[in-house]
């Protein structure tokens, strides 16, 4: 069997996968790129609003230029390319992994020190959000919508509910409306929206599309195309309020119900997952709990701007390039209920160097709030934030200075501001 | 032979009419059994129809008119097409195995719980027996899996070896006892309240839609004639022979019918004066787990035998069920239903499904419910299946009520019917055998299951091969494609699911959708706005944007009644719309040529 040996494997070529392949060149490691389509990007490719890069470039890109940043300075380094080819096994041997890769040209044996998963998420459709009723076409999730419109250059509805107010719903509510369909209304079965506060306004009230907090889709119906759909309204604990059913007419219902890590590969390596993230447990050099397999980006968990994903690629990529076999000395990173994810959930103690990014959720909408990083109690380090959202991911750069012990307890604490 | 029981009338609920047919039936002492009774609270949905209007069938005359592309119906064409016999089967929906054929378990039976005398015991038996050889020749995924039952009332544990003695005596050879300890040893998910189950081995798996493809296209490979969006309006009769049968297509002039046709069997049997059952349908919705769950949930076919405290007589019980391709099927729940094509799923199965079996299978969970489906069971009153020439008329066959095990048995019903057939012709004597039959039918390639080397091998031969569309199922391009140059031709995002798995992973196609719509759009030449999802009237997109604004905008500028007569106005109204045919066929070339 012929083998290729490699320092580095990438699997996936979006924006984590860019920056990590990037970053591990640089570092001096040989990387190889994976990416199943025919172009690097991802799904920046069909991304084509703006709002892209604001920390990293301090414009307001559009996903195509931001990914074509990132390409540009792949093509700077020594990186191999793969395009159009996937990843069909992933053998852990204990001290390398042996990867089997498909494309055009046949079936390709590569080992590698360690590999990173960038594999990106998958969209929660219909059966996910518990929808009942016939299977009528005209039901799309937001990204394949977004494909048709912007890639493919053909319009999925004339009249459309789009269900769930995640940021690719919100986002192809106006590519809609600006392509000359009517979006009757956007519904969501929270209290608040899921997507960011800035993508409602200029979305939604900027075009006039209605945003219905509290109410969800629960049947569709029509033979062939779909006809109509039941909205209902939902309480607090999402449960569905009898009686309160309304029929509205449509052509098409799109499903942003939000997004799910992709851990297949993961899932074969036996990664443990995290049941808050959905995607893979790792340390601070986003290394998951196998050792030799980082993961970043939305494959780890699911973030709401791209520069923060950028980031996250860059140090799994780096931390891939230095990865040696050794001991690893976790500590958790443990989080009250005001949180409602960190991650990373460990710090590797022999790899703490420099600052550490912790990146968290809230659980609920808080103003005017400090965030703490305590080790043993004590103050670690502290930042402030005018307003803190569950759907909006807030990061935390954290320099030790304590020196941390495997005995030392680490916790992340909220507190007002006054 | 005594006449045919007929009840009529009028009744509020479809219950109620089914209820009073149940109990028209009991005892009944004529041969057959119509329930005419009117259902004044609901009217049952219309039989969703083609849309295709044209004259390719007109003054066809063959010897045998297959009507329903189910398994039943495509079981029959092959087995005929043994024969050399004019053979044309015709489906009304756009691809064969779309109801019940297509919605059900997949699960070859074994007869547990059939009446030893029914002719549903009888076809299961026998059919079972003939899966090997038949999905070898066709090429079809199979495995014996086997059976676990399990007593419902938990008191016959202890008692369970005492029936192996009926077991025996009603043909199951095989069938022993297994223990708690042994049956957790297979099934580590069920609980541990069961003390003891009974362990058939002669149950397997197999996808359904794919056998009844497979038959289609190896009866299509020798001789038949497959029509599909064909649906029989109505038939002429003269002295008990059908003269002719009209469809959609034209009027055909079939020497035997062969009435297949599912849950409107009942309707074809009384367009050829034939009528002496009534189909009541039954639905079922059936959940569909996910793979990573289906792994630890379930390993074989899990079902249960006994009374449940409210017993009602047509009521199955739900079973559990690895299926050929990986995922677990969790149900059906079972209820009359007056509409026979009513496929929608509701909340309150799924429920009723999982409360049932959460007992048995404590880790059952809803959050792991990867999709749903519902079926609609022919069951006839009799609650068996009717295969046999017609009563009143002449050149008839029926082979309907075929509800569970349907599937099973049409291995052997397929091969009753054709006895039947042959013996209407005169016997095998004066029918000859059609030379070029071939059993054999060359099942598309799946490179997710092959080793390496033959992967290889395969994507060299044709690199679309190597390119994986589908990352849920592992499904390349070349299986899509070539998916869509099969002899049973069906360019459909659900013929090319059906056919391959693309899209039916635990992203529903939200990644691969688009890219299966493109396949199907570049290698049959329609525009992927012209893509349907399924029947007729489904199609997934509206098509360029720019140029259903460009119309919205002509049509609003439309001038009134008054200006319409001046003759200035309508040249340019001519000339504009010139303008915008020019513009549309330039597009439509421009992207025919990308």
């Amino acid at each position: 069997m012929l083998m290729s040996r490699v320092g580095v494997v990438v699997i996936g070529g979006g924006p984590a996968g860019l920056a990590a392949a990037i970053a591990a060149s640089v570092d001096g490691a040989s990387v190889l790129l994976v990416d199943r389509d025919t172009s690097l990007g991802g799904t920046l490719k069909q991304a084509i609003h703006n709002g892209f890069g604001a920390l990293r470039h301090g414009d307001r890109l559009t996903g195509p230029e931001y990914a074509f940043a990132d390409i540009s300075n792949l093509e700077q380094t020594n990186t191999f390319v793969m395009l159009q080819t996937s990843v069909t096994k992933v053998v852990n041997t204990g001290n390398s992994f042996q990867l089997t890769l498909c494309n055009r040209h046949g079936i390709v044996f590569v080992e590698a020190k360690c590999v990173v998963l960038a594999t990106g998420c998958i969209e929660r459709s219909a059966n996910h959000l518990s929808i009942h009723g016939s299977r009528p076409a005209g039901v799309f999730t937001a990204g394949s919508a977004q494909y048709y419109l912007n890639i493919l250059g053909q319009l999925p509805g004339k009249n459309c509910i789009i269900l769930g107010s995640s940021d690719p719903g919100l986002i192809i509510a106006r590519r809609l409306t600006l392509e000359g369909a009517r979006v009757l209304g956007v519904y969501e079965p929270s209290q608040s929206p899921a997507g960011l506060l800035q993508n409602v306004s200029e979305c939604l009230n900027d075009y006039f599309i209605p945003l219905h907090c509290g109410h969800t889709v629960t049947h569709v119906t029509g033979s062939g195309r779909l006809k109509s759909v039941i909205v209902q309204r939902v309480d607090k604990n999402l449960n569905v309020i009898r009686g309160s059913e309304n029929r509205i007419k449509c052509d098409s219902l799109i499903l942003a119900g939000g997004l799910i890590p992709d851990t297949e590969l993961a899932d074969s390596l036996g990664i443990p997952i995290s049941d808050v993230t959905d995607g893979p447990i790792c340390d601070q050099n986003f290394m998951t709990m196998t050792e030799g397999v980082f993961c970043c980006g939305n494959a780890l968990f699911i973030n709401s701007m791209v520069d923060y994903i950028s980031e996250c690629g860059k140090i799994a990529g780096q931390n891939a390039a230095r990865f040696m076999y050794g001991e690893r000395q976790l500590i958790s990173v443990s989080i009250n209920k005001d949180f409602l994810t960190v991650t990373p959930q460990y710090l590797d103690l022999g790899m703490l160097r420099g600052e550490a990014l912790l990146f968290f959720r809230p659980r609920e909408r808080r103003e005017n709030v400090i965030v703490k990083v305590l080790v043993n109690g004590q103050v670690e380090y502290s930042q402030e934030f005018l307003t803190l959202v569950p759907s909006e991911v807030e990061r935390l750069a954290v320099n030790f200075n304590t020196a941390l012990t495997p005995e030392s307890r680490v916790e992340l604490r909220m507190e007002n501001n006054i | 032979m005594g006449g045919c029981l007929v009840l009529s009338g009028e009744l509020g609920t479809w219950n109620d009419v089914v209820q009073a047919g149940m109990i028209a039936v009991e005892d009944n002492p004529f041969f057959g059994f119509v329930n005419d009774i009117e259902c004044t609270g609901e009217k049952p949905m219309p039989v969703r129809t083609p849309k295709i209007e044209d004259s390719i069938l007109e003054w066809e005359e063959p010897d045998v008119l297959i009507i329903g592309g189910g398994v039943t119906g495509c079981a029959i064409a092959r087995e005929l097409s043994r024969y050399d016999l004019g053979i044309i089967l015709v489906e009304k929906e756009h691809d064969v195995a779309m109801q019940m054929s297509g919605r059900n378990l997949g699960v070859v039976q074994s007869g547990v719980g059939l009446k030893k005398t029914s002719q549903r015991f009888k076809f299961s038996r026998l059919g079972n027996a003939m899966f090997e050889n038949l999905c070898e020749e066709l090429e079809v995924n199979f495995t014996r899996t086997g059976q676990f039952v399990y007593q419902k009332n938990r008191l016959w544990d202890s008692f369970l070896s005492l029936t192996l003695l009926y077991w025996k005596w009603m043909g199951f050879k095989d069938v022993r006892v297994v223990g708690r300890d042994e049956l957790r040893k297979y099934e580590p998910t069920v609980s541990n309240d069961i003390r003891a189950a009974l362990f058939f081995p002669s149950t397997g798996v197999v996808n359904p839609f794919d056998l009844t493809i497979a038959y289609a296209e190896n009866a299509v490979q020798n001789g038949v004639s497959l029509f599909l969006d064909t649906i029989v309006q109505s038939m002429t009769t003269e002295d008990g022979i059908i003269k002719s049968v009209v469809t959609n297509r034209g009027t055909i002039k079939p020497k035997v019918v062969i009435n297949a046709a599912g849950v409107f069997s009942d309707y074809i049997a009384s367009m050829a004066g034939d009528r002496f059952y009534s189909i009541h349908p039954q639905k079922g919705t059936t959940a569909v787990i996910n793979k990573k769950a289906s792994a630890n949930l379930i390993q074989t076919v899990l079902t249960s035998i006994g009374k449940t405290p409210a017993k009602r007589r047509h009521t199955k019980d739900c079973c559990v069920v690895r299926s050929i391709d990986g995922p677990a099927l969790v149900g059906p729940d079972n209820f009359e239903t007056i509409h026979r094509e009513d496929f929608s799923t509701s909340l309150l199965s799924i429920k009723e499904i999982f409360s049932s079996l959460s007992k048995i299978i404590p880790s059952l969970d809803e959050q792991d419910i990867l999709a749903y489906y519902s079926g609609i069971n022919a069951a006839t009153y009799e609650d068996d299946f009717i295969i046999r020439k017609g009563v009143y008329t002449s050149n008839i066959i029926h082979a309907a009520g075929l509800q569970s095990p349907g599937l099973t048995s049409a291995p052997a019903v397929s091969a009753e019917v054709c006895r039947i057939v042959v013996e209407m012709f005169g016997g095998e004597d004066s029918v000859s055998k059609n030379p070029e039959f071939d059993p054999k039918r060359i099942a598309l390639p799946r490179p997710s299951e092959m080793d390496d080397a033959a992967r290889a091998g395969l994507i060299e031969a044709d690199p679309d091969y190597g390119v994986i569309i589908c990352r849920c199922e592992g499904i390349s391009k070349g299986e899509i494609k070539n998916s869509l140059r099969r002899n049973v031709r069906c360019f459909t995002y659900d013929g090319v699911k059906r056919r391959v798995r693309a899209t039916m992973g635990r992203c529903h196609g939200s990644c691969c959708g688009p890219r299966v719509i493109e396949i199907i759009s570049k290698e049959t030449g329609l525009l992927p706005h012209n893509v349907r999802k399924s029947s007729s009237g489904s199609e997934k997109l509206f098509g360029n944007p720019k140029t259903l604004l460009q119309k919205k905008i002509s049509s609003s500028s439309r001038v009134s009644n008054r200006d319409r007569t001046d003759p200035e106005i309508i040249a340019g109204l001519h000339k504009r719309a010139e303008l915008l045919q020019a513009t549309k066929e330039n597009e439509s070339d421009n992207f025919s040529g990308s």
